[in-house]
């Protein structure tokens, strides 16, 4: 199963970048997305259950599309700042390994109040998301 | 007078305990203090009464579900309807939802370093961290626990934290049948835990008996709803009192009344205000609220295991009031019981699949009060309004509240039993000070509205003021 966990604030513009990619993913068989504000306990078991976990969030600052491969973290970190290397440490922790996971970073222009993508990082979020399904589809690799 | 300062930890919020020695060195007085001010009364003033359930869920992040709920329940007061039976039922389903999430938080995440590891473990181990080392299937059940309790909140609020469903009138959307079945399905992994976790407090307590005779053991009022006929109620229904021998002082209760029973004292040492049953008077009129007075209060849960449960519960007291604090933990356990038992009964429900969810209705009233039982006791909202429903007076008094001179009894009584004589803070006592207050799972930002990090100090003082010790502990 494969796990896709956006992340973002839906209040503050491009940081809403990942829940933005996880709404527009279609749910299909052995695919399932969550969008989140901040990374909680509450996910370990989903996150435990997954062969693959991609993590969607937007990163301060320009460039492309960034994917960076993702393993347990030290020790499980604090509820209040959860990272996602920090819960894959707990489901290591817990259940004896962790899954594959990445974490896919979105360029952004304006974090400011309001709601709405910026056009360079809509167009960052909608190239993932493409990608992303050719990849459930089995067209390409990640 | 000498006096001691003790932060509090793993509790929602930031405190301050101070100690205060006599000149024997011994406790001449304890104090918690909550050292925060935020506002929500003052500037929800202006706003109109349909914007308060979404504004007020803010105070707080754990239970915003408790005071999204209020807020609707005041706003219904307001405009002088009652909410269709599915949205009340709908209402109540979330609720319980919000019971089982915080109270698995409270035991498992929050409480059960102390209770599993020991008062004098590490405390570099001493968090949940250090149970999942320990105890890894019991820290799986507690995540797992909470997460059922949150999928109830997200299943019918759309999202888990602060969730804009509940309006005045009643709600804005009804229970899906995919949500329903989805839920339906980790129901029984959830009554599993439930009973699980209160098999082994029940196991234990004969290893906890120094801290149930010294964590808030003395005699007082119990406050809740209850149903008219004296069950366990958490979101409607009348106020109970009664005292330590579980005699009813107070019973049938209007909750739109509160204020004729329920005075308000300052201190000028905490933000927070001390609640007392008003005909009893300040502070002799001291009472408790949350999990143990609503055990204490009611006649029956009004579900098998629960039920079973609460015999048990009684037998600890042969009858009368349970008036150990600690065992707020035990009463939580059994609430989160009742409250699965209680889901389980709502999904066989086909009215909460209705579209009847909402009266809608105008400015009926200039003033309405909106009383439900949050994970941690009685919230009350109160609103005066306009003919416009635009808010020009609010009140909220939240459960930490109503427990504040229970709280301050509570570290006296701790400090007291621990503290012969030293003029600094041993680690002992540090966490048994943080553990009494943790028992009575408080929200402190929830309390005073309060914005800040989390923690509380504890402080030594002398007799003549100067501090001898201060401790903070990890947040």
């Amino acid at each position: 199963m494969i796990l896709v966990i956006g992340l973002g604030h839906p209040l503050r513009k491009d940081d809403a970048a990942g829940l933005w990619v996880a709404s527009r993913l279609p749910s299909q068989e052995g695919v399932k997305v969550i969008g989140v504000q901040e990374l909680t306990p509450d996910l370990i078991p989903s996150v435990a259950g997954a062969d693959l976990v991609v993590f969607v969030d937007s990163r301060v600052g320009s460039g492309p599309v960034r994917w960076e491969r993702l393993g347990p973290g030290p020790r499980p970190s604090l509820t209040h700042a959860l990272t996602p290397q920090g819960l894959l440490a707990w489901v290591n922790q817990l259940f004896g390994q962790a899954p594959q996971a990445w974490l896919v970073t979105l360029p952004t222009k304006d974090l400011s109040l309001g709601e709405g993508l910026s056009p360079r990082t809509r167009r960052a979020a909608e190239a993932l998301v493409r990608r992303l399904v050719a990849y459930f589809g089995g067209e390409v690799d990640l | 007078m000498r006096e001691h300062k003790i932060p509090v930890t793993r509790v929602e919020g930031h405190g301050l305990i101070t100690i205060h020695l006599d000149d024997r060195g011994q406790v001449a007085q304890a104090r918690f203090h909550v050292t925060e001010a935020r506002g929500f009364e003052r500037f929800c003033q202006g706003r109109t009464v349909w914007e308060m359930p979404g504004i007020t869920a803010r105070i707080c992040g754990i239970c915003p579900v408790s005071h999204l709920l209020a807020s609707a329940k005041a706003g219904d007061a307001i405009l002088g309807v009652r909410p269709p039976r599915p949205a009340d039922k709908l209402r109540r389903l979330m609720n319980l939802g919000q019971f089982i999430q915080s109270h698995a938080l409270s035991f498992f995440h929050l409480s059960s370093p102390d209770l599993l590891l020991g008062w004098d473990a590490d405390p570099a181990q001493r968090h949940i961290f250090g149970v999942a080392q320990a105890h890894p299937q019991i820290a799986l059940d507690g995540i797992r626990l909470r997460a059922f309790g949150q999928e109830i909140i997200e299943t019918l609020g759309g999202k888990r934290v602060h969730p804009a469903w509940a309006v005045p009138g009643g709600v804005n959307a009804p229970l899906t049948p995919e949500g329903r079945d989805r839920l339906a399905t980790k129901l029984p992994e959830a009554r599993r835990i439930a009973q699980d976790a209160l098999a082994l407090y029940e196991k234990n307590v004969p290893n906890w008996a120094e801290q149930v005779e010294t964590f808030g053991n003395f005699p007082s009022l119990f406050l809740s709803l209850v149903t008219p006929e004296g069950s366990w109620e958490h979101h409607d229904g009348v106020i109970r009192v009664v005292d330590s021998n579980r005699r009813i002082v107070a019973d049938g209760l209007l909750p739109a009344r509160y204020f004729e029973y329920i005075g308000e004292a300052v201190e000028e040492w905490s933000y927070l205000k001390f609640p007392y049953y008003k005909p009893w008077g300040y502070p002799e009129g001291l009472y408790r609220v949350g999990p143990l007075a609503r055990l204490n209060c009611c006649d029956r849960m009004g579900t098998p295991w629960a039920d079973e449960a609460l015999k048990h519960f009684r037998a600890l007291a042969a009858g009368k009031a349970v008036t150990s604090s600690f065992h707020y933990h035990y009463a939580r356990l059994i609430e989160a019981l009742a409250a699965v038992e209680q889901v389980g009964t709502y999904l066989e429900d086909p009215e909460l699949l209705s579209p009847r969810i909402r009266a809608e209705a105008g400015i009926n009233e200039l003033e309405g009060v909106g009383i439900h039982e949050a994970p941690r006791g009685t919230l009350i909202h109160h609103y005066k309004v306009d003919e416009f429903g635009v808010i020009r007076g609010v009140n909220l008094i939240v459960s930490t509240g109503h427990n504040n001179l229970a709280m301050n009894r509570t570290v006296a009584q701790i400090a007291e039993h621990y503290l012969q004589g030293e003029t600094t803070i041993p680690e002992g006592l540090l966490n048994r000070l943080e553990g009494g207050i943790r028992a009575y799972d408080p929200c402190l930002s929830c309390s005073v509205h309060a914005a800040g990090r989390l923690g509380l100090r504890v402080v030594l003082v002398g007799p003549e003021g100067q501090v001898l010790d201060e401790k903070v502990s990890a947040p």
